[in-house]
């Protein structure tokens, strides 16, 4: 399969390369005692998957396992011992995934609850899960949850652009897990500090050396998040485009309240550390740490008939929408190109929220690169699906009560 | 099931151990219960006799069996520069290296408000009277080779603004590939570490 030579592909080096880019595929999955399944094999197209059946039987959990494997967490953030079967001891995940260059490897990821999880590859234990897995196997999901992304709290917008610039950038994993550290822990002193349960001046010098390191760290983030936005801009207007053929236009930018300059780099540990001395009377009386890049959003906007509108507050569900389509179509786009191999694609129930044409649009836009998983309860979808897909490529799988069954 | 409440009480103490869990401790149990009467006293009569005898050296911390320890009493050790390290098999690994030939001092610990460790947890007022004293202050620097984590990392820059005022050069071991590894096996935080941290050539 031939895609067009990519002039964001961060290989430079091997040109011959990029007019082939691996395609990353599941082709065979087994899971044991895993959610309402006791035992189930699964041989997926490497194309477009098929999934119905009625809620509650257990499609998603079918892309659940497959995120646990890929992505080495659930999708839908749950832990591995909600996963487990009730009654049972153990669950294994088993995948087959690789690409037409590659050698296929076999991941296995088993829970019990005594040892917790372990990962394999190719029958080798992956011990550091997070710098051994996380971005490996790129995926992109894409649920009703999704829309919680432009609906909800900065929360839910730092969660998915985290976890986009992480799959890409292995370093900018470690700064966040970093941040995260520093934050709880400055959280713990702040309050010390505030109920008088330790000496204060001593308090005080551990706050300022977890202060001079937050500054390295929070700098970083928000540099690598600055970096990251710029560049996914173009891959976000592209395919917002894509699917709103009229003029409007979808705008992303980084608002970010510890740092007055986001232009200028060269000191900006500096001035981060000048922004958390002029805050630190305020953190204390709150007892929280309430500066740096884990408070920090990205703002959505919409630039319609020459002035630009809040998406938050002055779109409609249907901008909404296309605002979504567009962040996953471009969130695949961008992997595609960082990783020089094609994401897998979850799309679990999104029909229940987009119409069948958006959702169309998505996979028209796809079909040609890599494997698609669609869950729904409607087995009339599949006549759309077939117009993109000639009928060997199609593989259809009918679920009822934890029993997959391929049509 | 519950075999014998001796053995049971057995497991119980093997799996407080570190990095033991319940199967471990069973296991252990199980091999204790095998040997002879006299290895097994000789064993309990070890663990005993460690916690009677080991005391902390009164200059660096370190475990020791006299006042002070055989690092600190040796006359052929370079007494201007002191390693800080956060536990004592650290220095037994530094000192495995046959390549530094200064003293240490032992903090027992790290920094960590979450863990309730403050400063006075751990061995930093050892450490500052120690190079505040009249007789040790040729000492030119002070070495931190901590674990490279949030904790190890602030804890540095926590005792680095103490011993400011004592005019003491302080530095901190540096960070990067394993020697022998392929870079292409070597992950990329370390990687990217390594390459921050270049030198001039
Ligand atoms: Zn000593």
């Amino acid at each position: 399969m031939m895609t067009p030579l990519n002039k964001w592909s961060s290989s430079c080096l091997l040109e011959w390369d990029d007019l082939f880019l691996p395609v990353l595929i599941l082709s065979k999955l087994r899971i044991v005692n895993f959610r309402n399944y006791p035992e189930q094999n699964f041989e997926f197209s490497s194309r477009f998957n098929f999934i119905y059946g009625d809620n509650g039987h257990g499609k998603t959990n079918i892309l659940e396992a497959i995120s646990f494997i890929t992505f080495a967490k659930s999708f839908l953030g749950s832990s591995e011992a909600d996963c487990l079967k009730y009654g049972e001891e153990f669950f294994t995940i088993k995948g087959l995934i690789g690409s037409e260059t590659d050698n296929f490897s076999e991941v296995l990821l088993s829970y019990k609850p005594e040892t917790r999880r372990n990962y394999f590859v190719n029958n080798q234990n992956v011990r550091n899960i997070s710098t051994e897995i996380f971005g490996r196997y790129p995926v992109v999901f894409f649920s009703p949850h999704s829309l919680s992304i432009t609906y909800g709290s900065p929360g839910e917008r730092r969660r998915f652009f985290d976890i986009l610039i992480s799959q890409t950038s292995p370093v900018y994993l470690d700064d966040l897990r970093k941040l995260t550290r520093i934050i709880r822990q400055k959280n713990v002193l702040l309050k010390n500090y505030f109920n008088h349960h330790s000496d204060k001046s001593q308090t005080g010098g551990l706050l300022e050396s977890y202060n001079d390191k937050l500054a390295t760290v929070a700098t970083s983030v928000i540099q690598r998040r600055l970096e990251f936005l710029s560049e996914f801009e173009n891959f976000f207007k592209e395919n917002f485009k894509m699917m709103v053929p009229d003029c409007s236009c979808g705008l992303i930018s980084y608002k970010c309240e510890s740092l007055p300059d986001l232009s200028d780099f060269s000191n900006a540990d500096v001035q981060f550390r000048e922004v958390l001395n002029y805050r630190l009377d305020e953190e204390i009386q709150r007892g929280s740490a309430i500066t740096g890049p884990h408070r920090d959003d990205f703002d959505f906007k919409l630039l319609k008939g020459g002035e630009t509108f809040d998406l938050k507050n002055h779109a409609s569900q249907g901008e909404h929408k296309t605002f979504i389509a567009a962040l996953k179509l471009a969130e695949y786009k961008f992997i595609q190109a960082k990783k020089d191999r094609n994401p897998i694609m979850l799309l679990d129930d999104i029909l229940s929220e987009l119409d069948i044409n958006r959702v169309s649009n998505i996979i028209a836009h796809l079909k040609d690169f890599g494997q698609i998983f669609l869950t729904t309860t409607e087995r009339k979808y599949l006549d759309q699906i077939g117009k993109f897909y000639s009928e060997n490529e199609i593989k259809t799988i009918r679920v009822n009560n934890g029993e997959a069954k391929q049509e | 099931m519950n075999l014998s409440d001796s053995l049971e009480n057995l497991i119980e103490e093997f799996s407080k151990l570190p990095s033991i869990g319940r199967k471990t401790a069973q296991r252990l149990a199980i091999h204790i219960i095998k040997q002879p009467r006299e290895s097994v006293a000789r064993f309990s009569e070890t663990l005993l006799n460690v916690k009677d005898r080991i005391k902390f050296c009164r200059i660096c911390c370190n475990i020791t069996e006299q006042d002070i320890c055989r690092i600190c009493n040796s006359k052929k050790r370079d007494t201007s520069k002191i390693c800080v390290v956060e536990e004592p098999q650290d220095v037994i690994a530094i000192e495995r290296t046959n390549e530094y030939n200064g003293l240490y001092h032992v903090l027992h610990g790290k920094i960590s408000p979450l863990e309730g460790v403050g400063p006075d947890d751990i061995r930093v007022k050892e450490l500052i009277e120690r190079l505040a004293r009249i007789e040790v202050n040729n000492v030119s620097e002070v070495i931190f080779a901590l674990n490279a984590n949030v904790e190890g990392e602030t804890t540095i820059l926590y005792l680095t603004k103490l011993l400011k005022p004592l005019g003491i050069n302080t530095t901190r071991i540096a960070r990067g590939i394993p020697i022998g590894a392929d870079l292409e096996l070597t992950d990329e935080i370390t990687l990217a570490k390594a390459i921050e941290g270049r030198v001039n050539v």
